[in-house]
């Protein structure tokens, strides 16, 4: 219907007789098309190519080699300042320890204080070493890194490190591994 | 900081969804341009509710399922492929200390998702139980593996250059100078390979249409199929982005103050972009593999450039004592 009304002539009766739409070239007919390949052959030959990515990677493994330098010297710094504050942090995990393990031979002496022969605090192993105690009871706990204001530390993630694998995390912050 | 991090986590999918959706639409576009037509620009202005309209349309649809398929597989096989494309973006760095979570071994951590993707389309070809989509998901599979050994190697040959394998720090060696520089035929590589890994552009004759009917995807119908391709295009970004760590993160091209003001996940935004465009491009502007050429361009011609490629880093680095 809309055909009909777009394209109608006037006087015109049916449908058949309406004018032909004809898809054909504009006046004048089509611009000529180029349909011969044009591949150039020139550019940069093949020394040139070469030479040039064998400039750019000497002088990028130069720059490289630079930025690892730096690289290395701020990570020593890391290592460095780390090294020298160790000391400390051990010296306060070992008060922290020994006044746990003061408050666990009270507690141990408490208990057993009816036992006949019973010597407080006595190693139980043959060795005549010092041994850590193996249980968990001593480790650092969420509370105390509270109390030592060490909030850093608790909003991080590891809390729970025993005194003696205490040394092995410093150990393996030192160096990074 | 157990509630930040569904907010990081959501940060990053959400954005990545959108993007995913609207690099196909992309695509669409970038791809008529080349061919000079217009791409889809009949939903929106300019086509912009396109990944919309077709994303309703797939989710409204009803997902037909072969009756002799192995069931719980065929419905988890997509899913499985989904999920690992959006896993692999845990270890991205998108600023200064904006990676969700800062591995150590975050590009081992890379490597080892694009390995397990070729599980995602192993099961997806074997549980449909057809001939077609087992033997697709096979080739599809070996291209995969194969171009990943060399993909490994090249990882390997930055990983010299730059030290650990930390994500964050491979980015931040960056800073002297680009390593896409002198590992510029590195990157080429690189980017080629990621190609064919994704079963992308020239390679992707296990999933052209003509042959192979589909390759491994042809029994999937509508939120299938749609997974998959949502998995293959997150794949695809992500791909984009390991191209980009190679030359240079988020540190700006020059040092100058007004590159500074541009935070620098949107100067790494731009960087991914510029090479996903590379991606449609060379989609758009070269024919298809033949399947035996594609294997023989894999394993006789990147896999022993790359491993060429380690011997000279290594050896200069090693001699002029620049290793990190």
């Amino acid at each position: 219907m809309t055909e009909a009304m777009i394209r109608k002539k006037p006087g015109m009766v049916s449908v058949k007789d309406m004018p032909v739409l004809q898809d054909g070239p504009p006046p004048g007919g089509f611009a000529p098309v180029r349909y011969a390949r044009r591949i150039p052959n020139t550019g940069p030959s093949a020394t040139a190519i070469f030479l040039a990515a064998f400039g750019a990677f000497s002088w990028g493994m130069y720059q490289v080699g630079q930025g690892n330098k730096i690289r290395r010297a701020l990570k020593e710094e890391k290592y460095a300042a780390r090294r020298a504050i160790l000391p400390v942090l051990q010296a306060e995990e070992d008060e922290r320890f020994v006044k746990e393990w003061k408050k666990y031979l009270e507690y141990e002496a408490e208990v057993m204080k009816d036992v006949p022969g019973w010597k407080v605090g006595e190693s139980v192993y043959h060795s005549g070493r010092w041994v850590p105690p193996s249980t968990g009871e001593l480790r650092l706990m969420f509370g105390d890194l509270v109390a030592c204001g060490r909030l850093s530390v608790v909003m991080k993630s590891s809390v729970l490190r025993s005194a003696t694998f205490l040394v092995i995390c410093l150990f393996c912050w030192l160096t990074n591994k | 900081m157990y509630i930040a991090v569904p907010a990081e986590i959501l940060g990053i999918i959400l954005p990545l969804l959108l993007g995913v959706a609207f690099l196909v639409l992309a695509e669409r576009k970038v791809m008529a341009f080349v061919q000079r037509r217009k791409g889809p620009d009949v939903v929106g202005s300019f086509g912009l509710l396109q990944p919309l309209a077709d994303g309703s349309k797939l989710i409204l649809k009803e997902p037909i399922s072969p009756s002799s398929a192995n069931f719980s597989l065929f419905r988890m096989a997509p899913v499985a492929t989904f999920m690992l494309s959006l896993v692999a973006w845990a270890v991205v760095p998108f600023d200064y200390g904006m990676v969700l979570s800062d591995l150590n071994i975050g590009l081992l951590y890379l490597f080892a998702i694009s390995s397990l993707g070729v599980y995602g389309i192993i099961t997806a070809g074997r549980s449909s139980n057809s001939k077609y989509a087992f033997l697709g998901a096979l080739r599809s599979a070996a291209q995969m593996v194969s171009y990943e050994v060399s993909i490994g190697l090249i990882l390997i040959t930055v990983l010299i250059c730059v030290g650990p394998r930390n994500s964050s720090e491979i980015v931040m060696a960056q800073k002297q100078i680009w390593s896409g520089i002198p590992l510029f035929p590195v990157l080429v590589m690189f980017f080629i390979s990621r190609l064919a890994e994704t079963n992308r552009a020239p390679f992707d004759l296990p999933e052209a249409e003509a042959e192979s009917v589909a390759g491994y995807n042809v029994e999937y119908s509508s939120m299938g199929s749609a997974l998959f391709f949502l998995g293959e295009y997150a794949n695809m970004i992500l791909m984009g982005l390991c191209t980009s760590l190679s030359p240079g993160g988020w540190p700006p091209i020059l040092d100058l103050p007004i590159f500074q003001k541009i935070p620098g996940s949107i100067r790494f935004s731009i960087k991914v972009i510029l090479f996903l465009f590379l991606y449609i491009w060379v989609r758009a502007a070269f024919p298809r593999y033949r399947y035996d050429q594609l294997m023989g361009l894999g394993r006789k011609v990147f896999l022993p450039l790359s491993l060429a490629r380690v011997v000279p880093v290594s050896g200069v680095l090693v001699t002029f004592q620049w290793l990190p």
